[in-house]
């Protein structure tokens, strides 16, 4: 009898899941859905390498290679704290499943001379 | 006449989540002794640790654990804040507060469930999943992530609750704390869960003291011990009482779980509506320095980290003592004398997480 | 933190064990050239703590004989370090999160692990 409001309202109400792939939940505004980067204003800094916990950055000053590995990735938002020139974000949105991982590259034109920004090595 | 049977008992079952092995010695359906075969998870995170920076560790703590995952980081962080003597911005502590105990909730409405599933009454642990979907949604609209929030920082938090957010968060918890005791009547009262869980199992007070059982175990079997009597944090200024059940059985520890969802729901409360202003993070500069033993209490129970620092932003050494862990010896003792077919139950209601047990 | 010779070890548990003391746990760190165990209890509430040193070669003492719960924490250690314990039950000898074809004592510290940043001297 304890259960009786419970049975009631689990017959009347809709139910609680979604079927995923047709009905898409809108993430919440906050959530820490995927890494976006913007690289028009990047100065090869290397402090988003240096701050990533999981290795996903490699960083190439002389050769201007830089390197992203969204599927090591862990998205904990340390490397957009530290990005000094705020290339990078966090979107809300989830990632995509892939039928294939690939790093995501660039080639860019390395700074004449790259200083190294205030903060770059205090957290 | 009877036969001694090892039954090895894991570490692929239906009622792990994860993979320990219990070999079973049993005598026609009793079980005389019990040997834990641990390692499947070993993953050397003290080790990782070790070779890491130390800022990347807040990372590495978070991850010994997918469910207590937010309790790690602050744990570490609040070493880390002694060595180098930072000051916390009251502000941030009541925001840790909030989701320590948020991710208590959600440990323990998965735990009951999971219980109610390994007695075989899978409406309940489809309902208290339900309510335990609404915290999820919480720790995702506040901190950003469902289990592993990466808010915590040395230092203080790095997301901070507007006041609109802050004002919906105590609403959800009124709710939440409506849906729970919709469906929690069934822990106290039900006949069929009462016949499968009183008296099995059963630990006593000096048993619990003695093997250094923690957390619910502990306190189900009428020790009022709860590290977060200490008083670190915010707890001090907080009215908080810790929840104690006599009977040391498996109903006990269902019973206790109960009503600290309860308890936590109304520590989340009592944190949000008297939030400070302020700050959410100071800057720190300086070296690590010296050693220092933390506890903090799990969902599972007293955790211990000890950071011993090191040389050039490394550390010496990183030690976890976590819950479960410590909980083993006690289950060990639990087990001989009980039938085989309570061994799931008994497993169960110490709520093990190998993954934190090994690390 | 008080430091504890090997000798008075036993004796220092069985007092806390009489005035109802919680065996919390017991911690290893590798000082290169010996260990220091770190063992911890609780005693109302309030954190005991005090150190003793290990050699590296020589077996240590077990408190399994008088706190029964320190076997699994000891045998981690055994695996962790290589520390061997005396009277030790139940003894796994070195695989309790160890597997067999994997590597042995993976805590010890080695010479030069940390790169360029650190050197154990």
């Amino acid at each position: 009898m304890q259960m009786l409001a419970t049975v009631l309202n689990n017959l009347f109400k809709r139910p609680v899941t979604r079927e995923y792939p047709y009905r898409y939940r809108e993430p919440f505004r906050s959530s820490k859905g995927r890494l976006v980067l913007d690289m028009r204003e990047c100065i090869m800094c290397t402090a988003c390498e240096k701050r990533c916990p999981a290795g996903a950055f490699e960083i190439k000053r002389k050769e201007g290679l830089f390197k992203f590995d969204p599927y090591s990735c862990v998205v904990c938002g340390a490397c957009v704290e530290a990005c000094p020139k705020k290339c990078l974000d966090v979107d809300s949105d989830w990632r995509k499943p892939v039928g294939e991982m690939r790093t995501e590259i660039w080639h860019i034109e390395p700074p004449a001379k790259v200083k190294s920004p205030a903060g770059a090595e205090t957290p | 006449m009877s036969f001694r049977t090892i039954i090895p008992f894991g570490p692929q079952h239906p009622v792990f989540p994860e993979p320990i092995q219990l070999k079973l010695a049993v005598e026609d359906e009793k079980v005389v002794e019990a040997i834990p075969g641990l390692g499947y998870v070993h993953r050397g995170l003290e080790k990782g640790a070790e070779l890491n920076d130390y800022v990347k560790n807040i990372y590495l703590a978070e991850r010994v654990c997918g469910i207590c995952s937010f309790i790690h980081s602050w744990t570490y962080c609040s070493c880390i804040e002694t060595l180098l003597q930072v000051e916390v911005p009251p502000r941030a502590e009541f925001l840790r507060l909030v989701f320590s105990e948020l991710s208590r909730v959600h440990s323990h409405l998965l735990w009951l469930g999971l219980y109610a599933d390994a007695f075989g009454f899978e409406s309940l642990f489809m309902q208290c999943w339900r309510v335990r979907e609404r915290s999820l949604d919480m720790q995702e609209a506040g901190g950003g992530g469902r289990v592993i929030l990466s808010t915590c920082t040395i230092g203080g938090m790095r997301k901070d609750l507007d006041e609109d957010m802050r004002r919906a968060f105590i609403k959800e918890v009124a709710e939440i704390r409506r849906d729970f005791q919709q469906i929690m009547t069934p822990f106290f009262e039900d006949y069929s869960i009462k016949k499968r869980t009183v008296g099995i199992g059963v630990l006593t007070k000096e048993d619990a003291q003695s093997l250094g059982a923690v957390g619910p175990v502990l306190r189900a079997s009428g020790v009022a011990g709860d590290t977060r009597l200490l008083g670190y944090g915010p707890y001090r200024e907080v009215d908080f009482e810790p929840v104690v059940e006599a009977g040391g059985d498996c109903h006990s520890r269902g019973k206790v779980r109960v009503r600290e969802v309860l308890r936590a729901l109304d520590l989340i409360t009592q944190a949000l509506e008297r939030l400070p202003e302020g700050e959410i993070k100071t800057n720190f500069r300086g070296k690590l320095n010296g050693e220092v033993f933390q506890r903090m209490e799990q969902p599972r129970g007293e955790m211990l980290y000890y950071v011993k620092a090191g040389s050039n932003r490394s550390l010496d050494r990183f030690r976890i003592r976590t819950p479960t862990f410590a909980n083993i010896p006690p289950l060990l003792k639990m087990l001989p004398g009980c039938d085989l077919a309570d061994v799931p139950v008994i497993v169960l209601s110490i709520d093990p997480c190998i993954s934190c047990a090994e690390r | 933190m008080n430091e504890v010779q090997k000798d008075q070890l036993l004796d220092e548990v069985q007092n806390l064990w009489d005035n109802r003391s919680r065996f919390v746990t017991i911690t290893c760190v590798d000082l290169v050239d010996e260990f220091d165990l770190i063992y911890s209890f609780d005693h109302n509430m309030e954190l005991v703590n005090f150190r003793v040193k290990a050699d590296k070669d020589r077996p240590f003492i077990s408190i399994s004989g008088i706190y029964a719960a320190s076997f699994l924490v000891e045998n981690e250690i055994q695996d962790q370090f290589g520390l061997k314990f005396e009277n030790l039950e139940p003894d796994f000898k070195g695989f309790l999160l160890l597997s067999q074809d994997g590597p042995r004592t993976p805590m010890l510290r080695k010479v030069g692990e940390r790169g360029k940043q650190e050197d154990v001297v």
